[in-house]
């Protein structure tokens, strides 16, 4: 074992984490207020590299690997970038990129691969449906061959970036008979004729990221647009998506928590009562040490899927242990940090206040903690009768 | 980055499960039940090497890293946790502070015999009237001549009734001195074995040292420089008790599963009851996560790089989830668990010594804590 971070890879996470306390920070309080995409945050984080990351060179991608893109992202959040941004980060890179270059065919990865890269064409994905949450595959959207086009019909919910993408990937039923393996991938432009936009959601976290419905009414998506073979969508882009997004996309929920607690040591040391820096109370500093204790635990937990990502090791256990055991323990991290900062966490203009409402998306978004569980527990445990097969 | 163990790590690991499984898991009730040192099960270990793990090549040892010797002991602890505490306290408290403190006559002399099993060792630092803070030791060194003469007693010392050598912690007028007395010096007197809620084959005991005569080659790392000794060796101590914790954990969530797989209730195995199998899996996402704590810590210590706040994270992270998972598994066996001759009932009263072996977890959030206010 070992568990080093090059000087490569430091030196990176520092430039990240100084670009986002100095560039991306400033931004965000008043995005927050106003619960909107900051698009001058996400121009900046372009030119800055941050959508290229996991990309091959070829498509304009910087071949980052995905230890390194975790690195980048947690950084970015520790520097105060905030959740709402790294989400929309995530659907955009993770959830409509990475499913593009890993499945897509060329045509596919040279006219999207390089606008997602440079982060100029904005991505979405779209899975869940207003009745398919956790139990995804009963998505109801449908996808009809005609001629050279597939018409799709339905409605999708809660889907990051909505208002805003220039295209989603999105998942649609082919075949009803054919139970998971009659659902199929679609790059669908968000110009395409009988695709609307649904109403924008009112968060309680995550504010900077956009959110909403997607309607498609009678919407024609080009066959050249079907991503991988029909009637796989569901269980390629599924697998695909889903050892990224219980890595990359929680390495922000890594930094959040690594923010709330710098947020928390600078406030402790900084407030006084009763004569003294409240840092020097017991129940402070137990706070403090439960705080690191989780992020040590969750760096270990999201580093290993990085590594095993990156070394080709099937990690889907791991991934979602990750994902289970970072966003449990972010909770009472985020909570520890409001407490730490008495009344003065509830108030807006502190980051631990933000971090507080971003991190309930952990347990809920791209699996809840239930369905890790599940997940996790099938793989572990037989749970047939004895002599049943 | 590489988050594996070594091929060799894994080989090893491996033969001492399957060996294990064999010869002391079978005993381990026995072991609890007669409170007595599992004599048969160190000599058994001693013949598969295990106590020369860490002990350098030139003394007879196989020169073995900090994760190998964690790993072994890891897995004597899914088996056994009083053996595997046994053990540990001797290879890695009492052995390491010889190997790496001692004079070049101390170690060819000893160092051997640890690697043989042929020879205990005990870690004596704890007092009647000073656990958690270490500074208050009452035991004295006082230099006569060539002479120093040992005066004070120590409480709660693991191995004290069998150990051939006990390092102990002395105050020397304002300093502190480390020593390592051979149990057959004149004038030391181990008391009866404590009575304990669980770990009761780690038999412990009270030591006291009416007037014992000690030179100076068994001073370890220098007159005066006991804190700085104690505080090194304490993060060798606190691995041993994250790895006696894990494997606690982990045997917490064998037992747990092995009952939810073969039980059945309603017409179905208990593990397909949802609110049963998701206890078990986060038995096993905590136990797995404060695995990867330990092997960082270690890799941390092994590399000489600044490693006590993180031993510390991972102690209390590990006995957390060996209390915790003990819980958890008595909740999957529910009355079958409270039977004398059920596993779970021994796991969970061993389970309880993790948190305040190696000092108290409170203590240890406090290290944690001051390391990241700087305070
Ligand atoms: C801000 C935000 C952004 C999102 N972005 C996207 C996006 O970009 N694209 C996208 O496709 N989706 C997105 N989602 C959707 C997200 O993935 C779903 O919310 C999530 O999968 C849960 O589905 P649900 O909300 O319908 O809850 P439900 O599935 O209805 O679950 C309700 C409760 O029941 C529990 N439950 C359900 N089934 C079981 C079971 N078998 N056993 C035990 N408990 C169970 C759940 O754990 C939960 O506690 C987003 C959600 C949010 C809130």
């Amino acid at each position: 074992m070992e568990f080093s971070i090059n000087e490569e890879q430091q030196a990176f996470m520092k430039s990240v984490f100084n670009f986002s306390k100095n560039e991306i920070y400033p931004l965000m309080e008043e995005f927050e207020k106003k619960g909107e995409f900051c698009w001058e945050a996400w121009k900046k984080m372009g030119e800055f590299g941050m959508m290229a990351l996991p990309f091959p060179e070829e498509y304009g991608g910087a071949n980052a690997g995905v230890l390194t893109t975790c690195l980048g992202m947690e950084a970015l959040t520790r520097g105060g970038a905030s959740g709402g941004l790294t989400l929309s980060w995530g659907a955009h890179t993770i959830l409509c990129g990475v499913p593009i270059w890993l499945i897509g065919n060329e045509e596919q990865k040279k006219k999207y691969l390089p606008g997602i890269a440079s982060g100029e064409k904005l991505g979405g994905f779209g899975l869940t449906e207003p009745n398919a949450g956790s139990d995804a595959a009963s998505v109801q959207t449908t996808a009809v061959k005609k001629g050279d086009k597939y018409i799709l019909n339905g409605t999708k919910m809660f889907i990051t970036n909505g208002p805003i993408a220039s295209q989603f990937v999105v998942i649609a039923v082919t075949d009803k008979k054919a139970g998971h393996f009659g659902i199929s991938a679609f790059i669908v432009d968000a110009d395409a004729p009988g695709f609307s936009i649904g109403k924008e959601l009112d968060k309680m976290g995550n504010r900077t990221s956009t959110t909403s419905e997607l309607i498609f009414e009678d919407c024609e998506v080009p066959a050249a647009n079907l991503l991988g073979p029909e009637g796989m969508g569901f269980v390629v882009v599924g697998k695909t998506i889903l050892e990224y997004e219980r890595s990359c996309l929680l390495a922000a929920g890594l930094g959040g928590m690594e923010n709330t607690l710098d947020e928390s040591i600078k406030y402790a040391k900084e407030r006084v009562q009763f004569n003294r820096p409240i840092a020097q109370f017991q129940a402070i500093q137990e706070k403090i040490a439960n705080m690191k204790i989780a992020v040590e635990g969750a760096r270990m937990a999201l580093y290993r899927v990085a590594w095993m990502k990156d070394n080709n090791i099937p990690a889907m256990l791991e991934a979602c242990l990750a994902k289970l055991f970072m966003s449990e323990v972010g909770l009472k991290v985020a909570d520890d940090g409001v407490q730490i900062h008495g009344g003065y966490g509830y108030m807006r203009e502190y980051p631990v206040e933000r971090n507080y409402r971003d991190v309930k998306l952990g347990t809920i978004g791209a699996g809840t903690s239930e369905v890790q569980r599940q997940v996790i527990g099938k793989m572990l445990l037989k749970t047939k009768k004895k002599g049943a097969k | 980055m590489d988050f594996k163990l070594t091929a060799e790590q894994e080989k090893l690991r491996k033969s001492l499960s399957e060996f294990c499984a064999a010869e002391i898991g079978p005993r381990a009730a026995e072991v609890d039940e007669k409170a007595e040192f599992p004599a048969e099960n160190w000599k058994k270990l001693a013949e598969q090497g295990v106590m020369a793990l860490t002990v350098p090549e030139q003394y007879g040892g196989a020169g073995k890293d900090l994760a190998t010797a964690l790993t072994a002991i890891s897995v004597i602890a899914e088996h056994c946790a009083s053996t595997a505490e046994v053990v540990a306290t001797s290879m890695l408290c009492a052995g390491k502070a010889i190997e790496i403190y001692g004079s070049e006559q101390l170690k060819g002399r000893i160092l051997p015999e640890l690697a043989k099993g042929c020879e205990i060792g005990a870690l004596a630092v704890s007092e009647p009237g000073a656990g958690s803070d270490v500074s208050a030791i009452k035991t004295t060194a006082e230099k006569c001549g060539e002479e120093y003469i040992l005066k004070g007693e120590k409480s709660y010392i693991t191995n004290a009734t069998v150990a051939d050598g006990i390092v102990t912690l002395t105050k020397t007028g304002d300093s502190f001195t480390v020593f390592a007395a051979p149990k057959f010096a004149a004038g030391i007197c181990v008391g009866a074995p404590a009575r304990t809620l669980g770990m009761r084959g780690a038999v412990a005991a009270n030591i006291s040292f009416n007037d014992v005569n000690l030179g100076d080659n068994n001073i370890l790392g220098g007159y005066g420089n006991g804190l700085a000794v104690i505080a090194d060796i304490f993060d060798y101590v606190r691995l041993n008790v994250c790895a006696v914790a894990n494997g606690i954990s982990v045997a917490a969530y064998n037992v747990a599963k092995n009952h939810a797989e073969t039980r059945e209730s309603f017409g179905k195995p208990l593990a397909a009851h949802q609110i049963v199998a998701f206890r078990v899996t986060d038995m096993h996402v905590d136990a797995d996560v404060s695995r990867m704590l330990m092997y960082n810590a270690a890799w941390k210590k092994q590399n000489g790089e600044k490693c006590a706040p993180f031993v510390a994270l991972a102690k209390v992270s590990a006995s957390d989830t060996a209390i915790k998972n003990s819980d958890r598994c008595m909740k999957v066996l529910a009355s079958a668990g409270l039977s004398a001759d059920s596993p779970a009932q021994r796991i969970y009263r061993d389970a309880r010594l993790m948190e305040i072996a190696g000092g108290t977890n409170d203590i240890l959030r406090q290290i944690i804590a001051r390391d990241q206010l700087e305070l």
